[in-house]
């Protein structure tokens, strides 16, 4: 296995999804991705014949089966009634679940695996705080660091939409050329949407709001009556947001959401980060990834939304990842290779 | 007590003065009571009052937490409770193609910055 890959691992610890990535000797990236997502059932004769027939991923923890990952969500619909359990709230851990924190690092232990090398680089993904909660950050980190110490890395946090730029490289264009690694970055996630400013790499200026995806699946399930795990799924397999069909009242009240939370975020770019603007003196661009900017149509709505709002940059283009799912995973691991550069030098 | 003029009492003014009554107060009690009514009615004029130190600088806790947090994070990490999985390892697997040129560039480039 230590040969497959290249050292440094990146791991994106998202409130809805764990995605882990490393990049093999022949070049290419291997994203290992897992809902971050429990569903409890009683154990009993008929949950165990349910999950061994079904083949359904779980832990079991005393008298109680945690079914873990997509199988949790694939249960819960079937079902049609309970709640799935998040592990972690507004981009980190979920502090009234003290159970399942447990079951949390269980779980991103099976996902990340072992070190490839004794005292491997890793850099995992964080929120920056957030504007409109009171969240301890410092705390998710500290906790992170050690679970991933314990597991035998190197660990090292790293901004999440930092992230962003070192996947997806936004260039500055100035008169005397092209500045690499400069421009703003959007992770629009589930629990959070987070933004930085990036100049040659150097966070600049960075927040994050909680209102995001899953702000958006809870006010849709308010306005429509319908489950938020059904909008979940009409999110990720219906919505187009180049082509709402306002008959549907789950896709146009998406729609209409996905405006607010799009207009909240470039309201704040507005306000946060004017006072770096000397510093970016050129045409800037805006990369947006991350799983709630998945649906089709996000980049085109973002544009749309970027010419009601006064920024104060210059923007040249909106680039939408080509693997938005990926890109926080991705960048934390290039962050985590150069540190293994750094290291060798 | 006022004066006698003529044989008759005079009385001053007396405005803005109180009768001496004594009463068994817990002093203690007043003075909370007194202090919350002031500082209630305070607060609802010009808002919540700081506290402050003699140079009117707001009083800040700087004692430093951070090995308490230290210990509380590794104690959260200590496995309580006796699991059984039917999984070793999780996860789907994705594999995507970049531009190695650039990958490479972007990691000289953040090898040679600071944490």
């Amino acid at each position: 296995m230590s040969d497959k890959y290249k050292p440094g691992a990146g791991v994106d610890v998202g409130t809805s999804n764990i995605v882990v990535a490393r990049q093999k000797e022949d070049g290419t990236f291997e994203n290992r991705y897992h809902r971050n997502m429990l569903y409890a059932l009683d154990v009993s004769d008929e949950a165990t014949d349910l999950l061994e027939s079904s083949n359904y991923l779980y832990v079991k923890v005393g008298d109680i089966f945690y079914v873990v990952g997509d199988d949790a969500l694939k249960l819960v619909n079937a079902i049609g009634s309970g709640e799935v359990i998040r592990p972690m709230k507004d981009g980190i851990l979920n502090p009234t679940l003290q159970e399942s924190s447990e079951l949390l690092f269980y779980i991103i232990k099976a996902v990340v695996g072992e070190p490839i090398k004794e005292n491997e680089s890793l850099r995992y993904s964080i929120p920056a705080n957030p504007i409109d909660v009171d969240n301890d950050n410092v705390f998710h980190k500290m906790l992170l660091e050690s679970f991933f110490k314990k597991l035998g890395f190197n660990p090292k946090p790293v901004n999440e939409a930092m992230c962003i730029a070192y996947d997806c490289n936004p260039v500055m264009k100035t008169e005397d050329g092209d500045v690499a690694l400069s421009g703003i970055c959007v992770s629009a996630g589930a629990g959070m949407t987070n933004v930085a400013l990036s100049f040659k790499g150097l966070e600049l200026n960075s927040f994050s709001v909680t209102k995001s995806g899953d702000y958006i699946d809870e006010r849709v399930a308010l306005a429509t009556g319908i489950n938020k795990n059904q909008i979940v799924r009409i999110k990720e397999k219906k919505l187009d947001l180049n082509n709402v069909d306002m008959s549907d009242r789950a896709i146009s009240a998406l729609s209409i959401y996905y405006d607010e939370v799009i207009h909240r975020v470039l309201s704040q770019i507005a306000s946060k980060f004017k006072d770096s603007k000397s510093q970016m003196e050129g045409e800037i661009e805006i990369i947006v990834a991350g799983g709630t900017s998945m649906p089709e149509g996000y980049g085109q709505r973002f544009k749309k939304c970027l010419s009601d709002i006064n920024l104060p940059f210059t923007v040249y283009g909106v680039r939408q990842s080509k693997t938005p799912f990926y890109s926080v995973s991705q960048g934390a691991c290039i962050r985590a290779q150069a540190d293994h550069a750094k290291a060798a030098k | 007590m006022g004066t006698f003029v003529d044989g008759k009492e005079q009385h001053e003014n007396v405005q803005n003065t109180h009768q001496v009554v004594n009463t068994n107060i817990d002093l203690a009690l007043l003075s909370a009571l007194l202090s919350n009514t002031v500082s209630d009615a305070v607060s609802k004029q010009i808002g919540k009052i700081k506290v402050s130190s003699g140079t009117g600088s707001p009083l800040v806790d700087e004692f430093d937490d951070t090995k308490t947090q230290e210990k509380i994070a590794q104690s959260m990490l200590i496995e309580r409770i006796n699991k059984e999985a039917n999984f070793d390892n999780l996860g789907n697997i994705k594999t995507t193609k970049k531009d190695q040129k650039s990958v490479d560039d972007t990691i000289n480039m953040l090898s040679d910055l600071d944490d």
